[in-house]
């Protein structure tokens, strides 16, 4: 079996991961003419292949099929259109683990839903579409993932057909990513203009056209900023950010899970590639952190004002998404190791804590019907897991010691700090100090205020599997955060060494 | 080096402190199987946690070691760090060692928690909120031991924190503050200060004098941090420049005693002792959990762990550097032994008595500890196995007292000593435990209490100089002892029955024997100190000394442990007379009852004076509420009103409405309209386009 999955070599360890999981995609699609008498079959192909996918990157990245135990930390350049190297392991780890847990709410979550085979191979493509992002090294292979990425998404936030809610989310999400695209498409194309090229690590070799002062100096500030605005979207990054309220409170709320952990995780990978490779310091001589900055600033201020006076759970969960890629912003600021070790390790902890809040939220709504706070009245009385796991992740998002979120926050402050960038790590404190306010209020509904009713409601077994292992994650993180960290750190590391330029070098102190 | 760390593994330490709060967890969930499934998860628990213990003894990484080969021959330290997490700006570890110290402690604490436990059982019957009973008692029994376990003052300290939580928590179990889990006596009053204590008051009281201690503690602690970068013991005793650093600023013995500031709140030592009196607000098994096998004995742990570092740290500053230091500990350790056992001799309550009686055992425990550094080097062992020998013997007799103290009040259905009596003959096997182990704390051979408390004299008797008059203080303190422990068992049990007692059996309430989870603990224990007081001159205590000085050689201090009964002949005797002398005279007045205390008590102004003061508690409660609790309150109430309600107040009504003004300004741009999200979409490029080509140029 493993000959035949490393035929490819160690770096075709993607194609094989989706040749796998397109298979399994594709059996799930013809499943689907036995209508929903199938879903439980769906999901169990599906649940497997996410499994196997973990597994399988586990298993490559501890060196189970090569001679060497692990990856060196030092990547050569490779003008393939995928990679593996850390950064795109622990990505992939992240977008599956995200995946396969929605995957186990599905059934669950679409009791009305005649279709539910139809979901499965959808989150299927779409997965695939993030994970190809995350092992793109290439401008054409990245966009190409990008779209396999999108298009799934548009139909999965409007699944619920009968819902307008749903599509209208679906309608905004779409027109808004079709922005993004054709942004994105005019960037690369720029890049091309200017390099002769669409490698990414090509690009960084020894090729100087790209910078400032070249000459060409607008034209790659242009495809800079069409290349940001297009992540953007994704990344939630205000000004880009518009849709995300909406859509994340039309669309089903696993797919909201999903949209803010996976779609947006993934786009974290590229975005680091293009930035620091493409438009490193060096070859570009163009000082780019002041706009991370600004943006940071920009998302954290706005999410988690914004979710103050938020009555819609799932909006603050939205807002919270938005003041959360802000946190991750600054570590791309900061644009040391250590500031890339805080986004990567907050990536991660944002992963599990954000799909955790979801999937909680979606099971209590589809007890209580709405998602006003106010219908979160004495949750805890009549839910028992549902509660304890979004107060988990709640207070994980907030940055509660020990939970996973605090380590990750004070590494990216730690790291502004670190690039003398203090006023960042200030802003983000304050943030997270205003944040508190609209997490712990969401708890305190839950806990303190007097319940409408006495009835129990339902929590099934997917979501209980789904939330138990999220929440087992998001704890064993906060207390022993050391491998999680340790992971981070290595693809920091060997990432900015294959990118083999210390970004912004005059600014930050080489950790 | 001294000293050898080995590496080896660390699951068996690990697991030693982690089955506990594990089991704790589990047994929270196994609630929902049912009442008998959660017990069931919390006795096994306790179970696995004594078992896990006692295969540290069987570790292969201390057998290769030892010169004997057998199990008592422990020599060398296993110590494991795990990194918790790793920055390029700091770095914290983390682990557990195991020596011979750890080894003993960890085994003393697990099984004499597994039987209260197993008491548990037949104790709590019938009480409700028992899930998160047994959760704090499992949680309470694995942070003390990781506080045995640790290898560096950080995981220290976290079980040190969680003790102190679930202390709080056990000691205001019963939250609701019914009137008859109050503690001390309704009306009564100390100066105007009132004697009685609801549950969650004696919680909250606790919480905070032990947090006094704990802050000295953390302060001391990082006081070192400072100077030597490191939390780990073996580190500083590796290197101990940092303690010629510290000496250098003056701060190395005030490091010191701040740390011992710590142990003084855990164990209840003067000027932090009184809480503890008071946490008898909780259950019974809660007591014996705090007294005999956790929270009490930590503070001992504690100074017996600081204690040879600061001594091998400052050996190369020359002799005496740190005289103040055990000169300090040994004077609280014998000011309180003897305050806590003249408070003894006069309270009522049986389990107050029984709490003073703990006070002064652990002063005992200091007082060896500290004379251990008072006397010459190389009798460094002596004392400093005749405190962790008290200790053990202490957990084993005051478990057994406190068990047999829970059926009595439970039985009798009150909490006074005077409202028993004559139950020898309905409750025989709790008299007959009873008797066993008040006899071991009355210092009464063979019982272990003799060998232990004697042991701790003779060690001051030997040092001389300073601890001659700690000897005099431990003498009195013994005497007082045994007349308290005896005066107890003649008033329960001698005698007439009280008329509660025949109230009671009037209304047709049968006093009877307790149920087997119940004697059979406390009989075990009594049996334990029986066994050990046989065995403690044949060849225990020659080996638990020859245990430690091996301990105490491999961190550097070189001091042979040699017992012999000839060379202690001395203060044996005294020992046994004194005990022997206050036995004698509680027999008389309160067994035979041919003196009558209330008459020597009324005889003259000067004892009742005397009765008085112990009955107040030397007034030193009372003091405190008037000196410091009273004005703070006081004074916090005129914060509250001047600065809380009209500085604080408007800031927190102002914050959030800014809050939510900001909000709704931006909220405000969130529309819904998706044509003005796209030109939102390209404002934002157009900012990313200024921001460029405005701020972005590096000229190089």
């Amino acid at each position: 079996m493993s000959s035949v999955l490393t035929s490819l070599g160690p770096e075709g360890m993607p194609i094989d991961l989706t040749i796998v999981l397109a298979t399994i995609g594709l059996i799930i699609i013809i499943l689907t003419v036995l209508g929903n008498r199938s879903k439980y079959l769906a999901m169990g192909l599906a649940s497997g292949g996410f499994a196997f996918g973990i597994i399988f990157i586990a298993l490559q990245a501890l060196g189970f099929f090569s001679s060497s135990s692990s990856l060196p930390y030092s990547v050569p350049i490779v003008t393939d259109v995928v990679t593996t190297d850390w950064v795109s392991y622990i990505f992939g780890i992240a977008i599956l683990i995200v995946a396969f847990l929605v995957g186990l709410t599905v059934v669950d979550y679409f009791t009305d839903e005649s279709n539910v085979t139809t979901f499965y191979a959808l989150l299927i493509f779409t997965t695939i579409g993030a994970l190809l992002l995350a092992f793109s090294t290439d401008l054409l292979m990245m966009f190409v993932a990008w779209e396999l990425m999108s298009i799934p998404s548009y139909v999965l936030t409007g699944f619920k057909k009968k819902d307008p809610a749903s599509n209208e989310a679906a309608v905004k999400y779409f027109l808004v990513s079709a922005f993004a695209s054709a942004v994105l498409l005019y960037g690369i194309s720029l890049i091309y203009l200017l390099t002769g090229t669409t490698s990414i690590y090509g690009n960084s070799v020894g090729t100087t056209i790209v910078s400032v002062s070249s000459g060409y100096g607008p034209v790659g500030i242009l495809a800079l900023t069409f290349l940001l605005a297009g992540f953007g979207i994704k990344l939630a990054a205000v000004p880009f950010h518009m849709w995300i309220p909406d859509a994340y409170q039309g669309a089903p709320t696993i797919v909201s899970g999903l949209l803010s952990t996976a779609t947006k995780g993934a786009t974290f990978a590229p975005a680091a590639r293009i930035f620091f490779v493409i438009f490193s310091f060096s070859t570009f001589q163009h000082d780019w952190s002041l706009t991370f900055a600004v943006l940071a600033v920009l998302s954290m201020t706005l999410g988690n004002f914004a979710a103050l006076t938020q009555k819609s759970v799932t909006r603050i969960l939205a807002y919270s998404s938005i003041g959360q890629a802000g946190y991750i912003l600054i570590g791309f600021a900061a644009g040391s190791i250590l500031g890339l070790t805080g986004s990567f390790f907050h990536i991660l902890n944002y992963a599990s804590m954000q799909v955790c809040a979801f999937l909680a939220v979606a099971l209590i709504i589809q007890g209580t019907r709405s998602d006003n706070l106010d219908t979160f009245n004495g949750l805890g009385k009549r839910m028992t897991l549902a509660p304890i796991a979004l107060t988990l992740s709640l207070l994980a998002l907030g940055g509660f010691p020990p939970l996973s979120g605090f380590w990750s926050k004070l590494t990216l402050f730690l790291s502004a700090i670190n690039s003398n960038l203090a006023w960042l790590a200030v802003v983000g404190i304050i943030n997270s100090f205003v944040s508190i306010a609209f997490y712990v209020r969401i708890v305190k509904h839950m806990y303190l205020d007097q319940a409408p009713s006495d009835t129990r409601l339902p929590e099934t077994n997917g979501f209980r599997v789904a939330l138990i292992i999220a929440v087992l994650i998001i704890v064993a993180t906060g207390v022993y955060p050391y491998p999680l960290y340790q992971l981070a750190y290595t693809a920091a590391r060997s990432f900015l060494a294959s990118a083999s330029i210390i970004p912004a070098l005059l600014r930050s102190v080489f950790l | 080096m001294a000293f050898s760390l080995s590496s080896c593994s660390d699951l068996i330490p690990n697991l030693v402190w982690m089955v506990p709060i594990i089991g704790g967890a589990l047994s929270v969930l196994a609630a929902g199987f049912g009442d008998r499934a959660r017990n069931y998860v919390a006795i096994a628990t306790g179970f696995v946690t004594a078992l896990t213990a006692t295969l540290l003894l069987l570790l292969p990484e201390f057998t290769t070691y030892t010169l004997g080969g057998g199990i008592w021959d422990i020599t060398h330290v296993c110590g494991v760090q795990e990194t918790w997490i790793s920055t390029p700006l700091f770095t914290i570890q983390a682990g557990v060692l195991v020596d011979p110290l750890t080894a003993v402690l960890a085994l003393t604490v697990s099984w004499v928690s597994f039987l209260i436990l197993v008491y548990s059982l037949g104790y709590m019957k019938g009480e409700r909120n028992l899930t998160r009973y047994y959760f704090l008692m499992n949680f309470f029994i694995g942070n003390m031991l990781l506080i045995v376990m640790s290898d560096n003052f950080l995981l220290l300290f976290l079980g040190w924190e969680g003790v102190g939580y679930c202390s709080y928590a056990l000691i205001g179990f019963w939250h609701s503050d019914e009137m008859k889990y109050w503690v001390g006596t309704h009306g009564e009053t100390t100066a105007g200060v009132p004697e009685a204590y609801s549950p969650t008051n004696a919680g909250m009281k606790a919480f905070i004098m032990t947090r006094i201690g704990d802050i000295a503690f953390l302060v001391g602690i990082l006081l070192i941090f400072a100077y030597a970068h490191t939390f780990d013991f073996y580190k500083l005793v590796q290197n101990t420049s940092w303690a010629s650093d510290l000496a250098a600023s003056g701060l190395l013995v005030p490091a010191a005693i701040l740390i011992f500031g710590g142990a003084v709140g855990k164990s209840a030592q003067f000027p932090l002792h009184e809480w503890l009196p008071d946490a008898m607000a909780g259950p019974t098994s809660v007591s014996a959990l705090i007294h005999a096998a956790t929270m009490v004995n930590a503070g001992v742990f504690l100074v017996g762990t600081v204690g040879p570092i600061f001594l091998i740290a400052s050996a190369s500053l020359g002799t005496g550097v740190m005289f103040p230091f055990f000169a300090t500990v040994a004077a609280i350790g014998a000011f309180t032994a003897l305050l806590a056992a003249s408070q003894a001799m006069v309270h009522d309550e049986v389990k107050k008595v029984l709490a003073y009686s703990t006070v002064s055992q652990i002063g005992y425990m200091m007082l060896g500890l500290g004379v251990a550094g008072l006397s010459a080097p190389a009798d460094f062992s002596i004392g400093f196995t005749a405190g962790f020998f008290h200790l053990i013997s202490q957990a084993l007799f005051k478990a057994g007292l406190f068990m047999c103290a829970g059926w009595l009040i439970h039985v009798t259905e009150s909490k006074y000593a005077s409202q028993m009596g004559g139950l020898r003959k309905e409750l025989k096997i709790t008299f007959i435990a009873m008797m066993i182990v008040a006899l071991s704390l009355a210092g009464f051979p063979p019982l272990s209490g003799f060998w232990s408390k004697d042991a701790i004299l003779g060690a001051a008797l030997q040092a001389g100089g300073i601890s001659t008059i700690f000897y005099i203080v431990g003498i009195v303190t013994a005497l007082m002892t045994a007349f308290y422990s005896i005066r107890l068992i003649g008033i329960i049990f001698a005698g007439k029955k009280s008329e509660n007692i025949e109230n009671l059996e009037a209304k047709g309430h049968h006093i009877h024997e307790a149920p087997g989870t119940m004697w059979v603990p406390y009989v075990i224990l009594a049996g334990a100190t029986l066994v050990i007081g046989i065995l403690a001159p044949i060849f225990l205590q020659q080996s638990l000394g020859s245990l430690f000085s091996k301990y105490l050689a491999n961190l550097g201090v070189v001091s042979p442990y040699s017992f012999n009964l000839g060379s202690e002949a001395l203060s044996l005797s005294i020992g046994f007379g004194i005990s022997v002398l206050g036995i004698f005279i509680a027999y008389l007045a309160y067994i035979r009852r041919s003196i009558s205390p209330v008459a020597v008590v009324n005889s003259s102004p000067v004892i009742y004076g005397f009765y008085h003061f112990f009955l107040h508690r030397w007034y030193i409660n009372a003091f405190y509420y008037k000196v410091i609790v009273y004005p703070i309150s006081r004074g916090t109430t005129w914060i509250f009103r001047n600065f809380e309600q009209k500085v604080i107040e408007p800031v927190n009504i102002g914050a959030p409405e800014f809050g939510s003004d900001v909000s709704g300004l931006l909220r405000r741009i969130q529309t819904g309209i998706e044509e003005e999200y796209l030109f939102a979409f390209g404002i934002g490029i157009a900012l990313l386009i200024i921001i460029f080509f405005l701020f972005g140029y590096v000229t190089i």
